[in-house]
C-alpha cells in the first residue's frame, strides 16, 4: 500500500485519522488478530503494531507492563509479523505500521527485516530509538517506510529537515517524556502540533499522552488526528477477557465520534 | 600534564568505528547536541579545566599513589603496582568523573542532576559531587541493589540526594539505567543526567573517558617514575569500562604495552549466569548506544550475573568493543570465586581489601602468575572493598573458604 497517497486522500476528505496502537501479544498472542480485527471495525485509519522489547524506554508503565506480558507469553518480531501478514489479507483496506525498538530490528537482520516486513504489507515503521541519522542502518530491499518523531522541544530547523525526509506522516511526541495517559494536556500541545505541520509540512500524527475523548478536539485541530496506546492498554487490561475485541471497539467509538466532529465541514 | 586530552576518535556522530552513536529518541537529540556542545566548549576552557583540577586534588586527594604491592609481586613473579583509585575519596574511582560532569551541569544552569547506580558507587560519587556544589540530586537504583546495598542508600540519603527505586524489569542497574533515562526525557529543561560509566549515547562515552583519563595519565608518569619504564601490560575490571577506558586511554598509544580488561564471568561462561558481555555478547542498541550486548537471539536484553553488582551489568562502553574488534585490547574473564579468592588473597597479603569489581582484575593476574610478560604489571585498583563485607561474609558464612594464600603458594 502507497501510505502517502492513502493518508493524503483521508486527510484530503476532511478526515481526521485515528491510529491506535496495540502491543502484539497483549494481553495475549491469541488476542491479537481479533483485536486488530475489532480496531479496523471501529474506525481505525491505520494501526501501530508494537513488537514487544525488554527495555522499552521510550515507554511509561502501562506499556512496559503490556511488553512484558507479551514477551512472557512468547511474543516476538518474526510472530508478530506473521500475525500482520494474516491481518492484511483479511483486511488489506487497514493499513498496519510496525512498532518497535532497534535492537529486535537489527537482531533479525535488515535485509531479513525489510523482506518479512514487504511480504506481510507492513506500510510504515516507527523506531522511536532510531533517529533518522541511524536509518541507513535498517534500510534494505522492500523495507517500508520509516516515520520520523518530533517532540515539543524539537527546533524548527530541525522540523524543516524531518520535512525534507518526504515521509508519509511525523509522529509528533505532544510531551516531554515517555507513552502513558496524561489527565490533563498543556495548553502548548496545538501550539507544536501547529508548528510541526507548518515547518515539516508532512501530516502530523499525536501521540503520547491521549487519555480521553475530551482532549481530542483541542488536538485534532491542530493535526491530522491521533494516536491511542496506554489508554487502549489500560481499557483491555480491565475488559471482560472473554470480549476483548467488544472492549476495544467500545473503547474506540467515542475517540472516532470526537474526530469526525472536528472533521465535519461544519468546523 | 593537561587534565583533559585530545584524540582521534570517536567520530564527529559519536562513533568508534560502527559502536557507539545516538539510538534515542527524538526528544532527547536537543539535550545532547546542548551537552555536546558545552562540554566541547568546557574543555577548551582554561577555567573549567583549573575548577575539575582543583577538585580532582582538594576534593578527591589526586594524584592516587601507584602502589608496588610487594608480597603480591613475590607471589606472582613479577611486579605488580596497584593504582590505587580505592583511595579517592567515596572509595572508588567513579568520583573522577561526577566531579567532571557536575562542574558541567552547573556551567550549563541545570539545577537537578540525576544518575542510575547499580552498588550505588555511582550514586555516592554522584550524591557527594552534587551535595558539593549544591545542586538538587536524584538517584535511580534498582530495587532489587537498594535492598542489597542499603549502606550507600543512606550515605546518599545523607549526602542529600533522593534514592528512586526503580520497579520495572530485573530491578538492577539496566533497569535502573531504563528508569533513569525515562526522568531525563521528561524533565529533559532542568535536569542533567549524569551517566556513570563510558556508556550511553555521544557525546557521554567520550566525556566520561576524558573525565577518567586522569588514571591513565598519572600512572604512565608514575610508573616511568618508580620503575624507569613503562608498563608491560595494564589490567582493569570492566563493568560499563570507566575505570579501564581511563587507565587504557594513556597507552593506547604505546604498542609495547599490553592492555587486558577483565570481565566478570560470574558462575562461569559456560553457563547462562555471568556478565562476559565483550567475550559472549552481540553488536546492537541498548541505553542509547550500539556496542555488544547479551541479548538472545530476538535481540531481548538479558539478564547479567556477578557477585559484584558494579560489573553486573549487559552492556559495555562502545570504545571497548571497537577495541576488542580491533585487537588493540584484550577481553577476558573471572568468574565469582576467583574474585572472590582475590579478594582475600589483597586483604591478606598487602592489607588493602579490594572492591569485587576490582578483585576480577586482581583474579586475572593471579590465574597467570608465571606466564605474565618481563616488566612491570599495572593494575587499577578501581575501588575499596568495605561495600562488599556483607555480601562476602553472606558468601564465606563468616569464614575465609578459599585459603587463598596457601592456595597459591
Ligand atoms: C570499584 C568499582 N570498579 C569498577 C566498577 C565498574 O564500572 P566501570 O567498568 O565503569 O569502571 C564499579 C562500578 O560500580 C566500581 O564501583
Amino acid at each position: 500500500m502507497d501510505l502517502s497517497a492513502y493518508i493524503s486522500e483521508r486527510i484530503a476528505s476532511g478526515r481526521k485519522l485515528l491510529a491506535p496502537y496495540l502491543c502484539s501479544g497483549f494481553p495475549d498472542p491469541s488476542a491479537t488478530l481479533p483485536l486488530l480485527e475489532a480496531l479496523a471495525d471501529g474506525g481505525a485509519d491505520l494501526i501501530e503494531l508494537g513488537v514487544p522489547f525488554s527495555d522499552p524506554l521510550a515507554d511509561g508503565p502501562v506499556l512496559q507492563a503490556a511488553s512484558l506480558r507479551a514477551l512472557r507469553a512468547g511474543m516476538n518480531l518474526e510472530k508478530t509479523l506473521e500475525i500482520a501478514a494474516e491481518f492484511q489479507r483479511r483486511r488489506p483496506e487497514v493499513p498496519v505500521l510496525l512498532m518497535g525498538y532497534a535492537n529486535s530490528v537489527l537482531a533479525m537482520g535488515r535485509e531479513r527485516f525489510a523482506e518479512k516486513a514487504h511480504e506481510a504489507g507492513i506500510a510504515g515503521v516507527l523506531i522511536p530509538d532510531l533517529p533518522p541519522e541511524n536509518w541507513p542502518l535498517i534500510q534494505a530491499p522492500g523495507l517500508p517506510s520509516l516515520i520520523p518523531f518530533a517532540a515539543p522541544n524539537t527546533p524548527i530547523s530541525r522540523l524543516e529537515a524531518l520535512g525534507k525526509l518526504s515521509t508519509p506522516f511525523l509522529y509528533a511526541v505532544s510531551v516531554l517524556g515517555v507513552t502513558g495517559t496524561r489527565d490533563a494536556l498543556s495548553n502548548e500541545v496545538p501550539a507544536f502540533l501547529s508548528r510541526a505541520r507548518r515547518h515539516s509540512g508532512l501530516p502530523v500524527l499525536a501521540g503520547f499522552g491521549v487519555a480521553r475523548p475530551e482532549q481530542v478536539p483541542a488536538l485534532a485541530r491542530a493535526c491530522d488526528g491521533v494516536i491511542l496506546g496506554s489508554a487502549l492498554a489500560k481499557a483491555l487490561d480491565s475488559a471482560d477477557p472473554k470480549d476483548l475485541p467488544g472492549a476495544a471497539r467500545a473503547f474506540l467509538a467515542p475517540f472516532r465520534d470526537a474526530l469526525d466532529v472536528v472533521g465535519a465541514p461544519c468546523c | 600534564m593537561p587534565v583533559l586530552s585530545e584524540t582521534a576518535l570517536p567520530s564527529a556522530l559519536g562513533y568508534f568505528g560502527p559502536y557507539g552513536g545516538r539510538f534515542v529518541p527524538e526528544t532527547l537529540k536537543p539535550a545532547l547536541d546542548e551537552l555536546e556542545a558545552a562540554y566541547e566548549a568546557a574543555r577548551r576552557d582554561p577555567t573549567f579545566e583549573a575548577e575539575f583540577r582543583e577538585a580532582l586534588v582538594t576534593f578527591t586527594c589526586r594524584p592516587t599513589p601507584l602502589y608496588p604491592a610487594r608480597r603480591l609481586s613475590e607471589l606472582v613473579g613479577a611486579t605488580v603496582l596497584l593504582k590505587r583509585e580505592d583511595l579517592n575519596h567515596t572509595g572508588a574511582h567513579k568520583i573522577n568523573n561526577t566531579l567532571g560532569q557536575i562542574i558541567l551541569a552547573k556551567r550549563m544552569g541545570k539545577t537537578r542532576v540525576i544518575a542510575e547506580t547499580g552498588a550505588g558507587q555511582h550514586g555516592v560519587a554522584t550524591a557527594a559531587a552534587a551535595a558539593r556544589l549544591g545542586l538538587r540530586c536524584e538517584v535511580h537504583m534498582g530495587e532489587e541493589d537498594i535492598r542489597r546495598q542499603q549502606l550507600n542508600v543512606r550515605r546518599m540519603e545523607l549526602m542529600g540526594a533522593k534514592v528512586i527505586p526503580a520497579k520495572s524489569g530485573t530491578r538492577t542497574l539496566k533497569d535502573a539505567t531504563n528508569e533513569a533515562i525515562r526522568d531525563w526525557v521528561t524533565n529533559v529543561e532542568d535536569t542533567f543526567y549524569l551517566i556513570g560509566s563510558v556508556v550511553g549515547p555521544h557525546p557521554y562515552p567520550v566525556m566520561v573517558r576524558d573525565f577518567q583519563a586522569i588514571i591513565g595519565r598519572e600512572s604512565r608518569e608514575q610508573c616511568l617514575k618508580v620503575a624507569g619504564c613503562l608498563p608491560s601490560i595494564a589490567v582493569a575490571c570492566v563493568g560499563g569500562g570507566s575505570n579501564a577506558m581511563g587507565l587504557f586511554h594513556a597507552f593506547i598509544g604505546d604498542p609495547d604495552v599490553q592492555l587486558v580488561g577483565v570481565e566478570a564471568a560470574g558462575r562461569g561462561v559456560d553457563t547462562a549466569f555471568h556478565a562476559a558481555t565483550l567475550t559472549l555478547g552481540k553488536p546492537g542498541v541498548l541505553h542509547g548506544a550500539m556496542s555488544y550486548l547479551l541479548q538472545d537471539r530476538d535481540g531481548q536484553i538479558q539478564e547479567a550475573h556477578s557477585i559484584s553488582a558494579g560489573l553486573d551489568y549487559p552492556g559495555v562502553g562502545p570504545e571497548h568493543a571497537f577495541l576488542k574488534d580491533s585487537g588493540r585490547v584484550r577481553y577476558e574473564s573471572a568468574t565469582d570465586d576467583e574474585a572472590l579468592c582475590a579478594f582475600e588473597l589483597l586483604s591478606e597479603l598487602e592489607g588493602i581489601i579490594p572492591a569485587f569489581e576490582s578483585s576480577h582484575a586482581l583474579a586475572w593476574i593471579l590465574r597467570n602468575a608465571g606466564r605474565l610478560p618481563a616488566g612491570p604489571v599495572l593494575l587499577c585498583l578501581s575501588g575499596r572493598g568495605d561495600k562488599d563485607l556483607d555480601e562476602y561474609l553472606l558468601r564465606t558464612q563468616k569464614e575465609k573458604s578459599h585459603g587463598p594464600v596457601g592456595l597459591y603458594l
